[in-house]
């Protein structure tokens, strides 16, 4: 194999050399008989007409030699270039529109392929690509809980080896002393929105297991990389310290409570802020593993440290 | 005056070329004329069938071409049969005295 490519290769690439070598076979051989013909008695000019005819067309040989050489694709694909670029050249108006234009087209193709590829097909940094993990959507009206939910039926749930929720609010974060504010988006999640996403904090221990925290559950936070420089300097003294995170539209009211919702065995944490601010028709989204989905949204808020 | 050229079988002509430079690298000149000889002119491969021939067989890797002295001084192309060459030429020796045997045995019949 290998050595038909390089076969191939010497073919194509050295197609001067080869040409003038063909050329110079085949004049030798016409030379050649040219002599043995005026050795049987012909005249010089005699034996080169003999000799031609008996070679045959020089040109249309040459032709069939090159076509038994193979590469003759490259030969036309390097006069189309050559012919492009010459016609190209005498109309440079025309040559920088149509340049620009397909610059345009091929930049818009990239950027939109780019950004629904990132967004839609890639998981977000930091999250294994997975068949198992997908994104489950959609809501219902619940009246009495004046706010939307994907509801699962028991037999739906099976099929999941886990299931883990986020509902997102723009907070207003502040740290030990209010040193600094930070005005983002915090996603309030289940325990184990991290376990399935497979996601580790690269500092601090993550969130606890379910069975280990107790009804009236001290809230925890799990920052961004980005928070805890703006927080905390990246300062490692970041683990064990306070956080108050309040609604942006009710900066006064911290997010400081965490109430717990059974459906259907699955418990999804959310604070009041979230449920005050959220309209009946707010969407709840569930991440689960069990088939394919994206998971953007977390990926983005990628956790560095945990401060309780 | 009768032709005594008799035209090659489709087919044929790699086989004879293997097996006139497998006997002795040579030349393309020299190959057509030995062609000539060794068939006493009854087969006459012209340049326009044997050099497409010959470029074809070195670009499938079965023929190796270098260029030599030849023994008048002058630089000449010598092709060569390669490892590959050998055994294609084994095959279709095999593959072609089966044939003819097969042929000869047919035309022994009387008729």
């Amino acid at each position: 194999m290998l050595n038909r490519v390089c076969l191939w290769v010497r073919s194509i690439l050295p197609r001067r050399r080869l040409e003038r070598e063909m050329q110079e076979e085949m004049a030798q051989h016409l030379e050649r008989a040219t002599v043995r013909l005026m050795a049987r008695g012909l005249t010089a000019d005699e034996a080169r007409n003999a000799a031609t005819r008996e070679f045959g067309n020089v040109a249309n040989l040459q032709e069939e030699a090159r076509d038994a050489r193979g590469g003759r694709w490259l030969e036309a694909f390097a006069r189309d270039i050559r012919f492009a670029l010459r016609h190209l050249g005498r109309k440079p108006g025309m040559t920088i529109t149509i340049v620009l234009v397909l610059t345009i087209g091929m930049s818009i193709s990239t950027v939109l392929f780019s950004f629904l590829h990132s967004y839609s097909v890639q998981p977000p940094p930091g999250i294994v690509s997975s068949d198992d993990l997908v994104r489950i959507r959609g809501s219902q009206r619940i009246p009495d809980q004046g706010r939307g939910f994907r509801l699962l039926s028991r037999d739906e749930l099976q099929e999941y080896q886990s299931l883990a929720g986020w509902d997102n609010e723009r907070v207003i974060i502040t740290g030990d002393g209010e040193r600094s504010a930070l005005s983002t988006t915090a996603s309030f999640v289940t325990d184990n929105y991290f376990a399935v996403l497979g996601v580790r904090p690269i500092l601090g221990a993550g969130l606890p297991a379910t069975e280990s925290v107790s009804r009236s559950i001290v809230p925890m936070a799990i920052i961004s990389h980005d928070a805890w420089d703006k927080l905390f300097a990246k300062s490692p003294g970041a683990v064990g310290s306070t956080l108050t995170a309040g609604a942006a539209r009710h900066a006064s009211d911290a997010g400081e409570h965490t109430e717990r919702l059974d459906r259907d065995d699955r418990r999804i944490a959310r604070p009041p802020t979230a449920r005050d601010s959220c309209g009946a028709d707010r969407f709840h989204t569930a991440v689960d593993r069990g088939s394919r989905g994206s998971v953007v949204d977390v990926v983005r808020q990628l956790p560095a440290t945990r401060a309780e | 005056m009768p032709d005594n050229n008799t035209s090659l079988l489709p087919g044929t002509l790699d086989l004879i070329v293997l097996q006139l430079l497998k006997a002795e690298p040579t030349n393309g000149y020299d190959l057509a004329l030995r062609i000539q000889a060794v068939t006493n002119e009854v087969l006459n491969v012209n340049a326009g069938s044997l050099y497409p021939a010959l470029y074809r067989l070195e670009q499938r890797g079965l023929l190796r071409a270098s260029w030599a002295q030849s023994d008048s001084g002058r630089r000449t192309k010598v092709y060569s049969v390669t490892p590959a060459g050998r055994k294609l030429h084994a095959e279709q020796r095999e593959s072609w005295e089966r044939f003819a045997g097969a042929l000869t045995a047919i035309l022994q019949i009387r008729a």
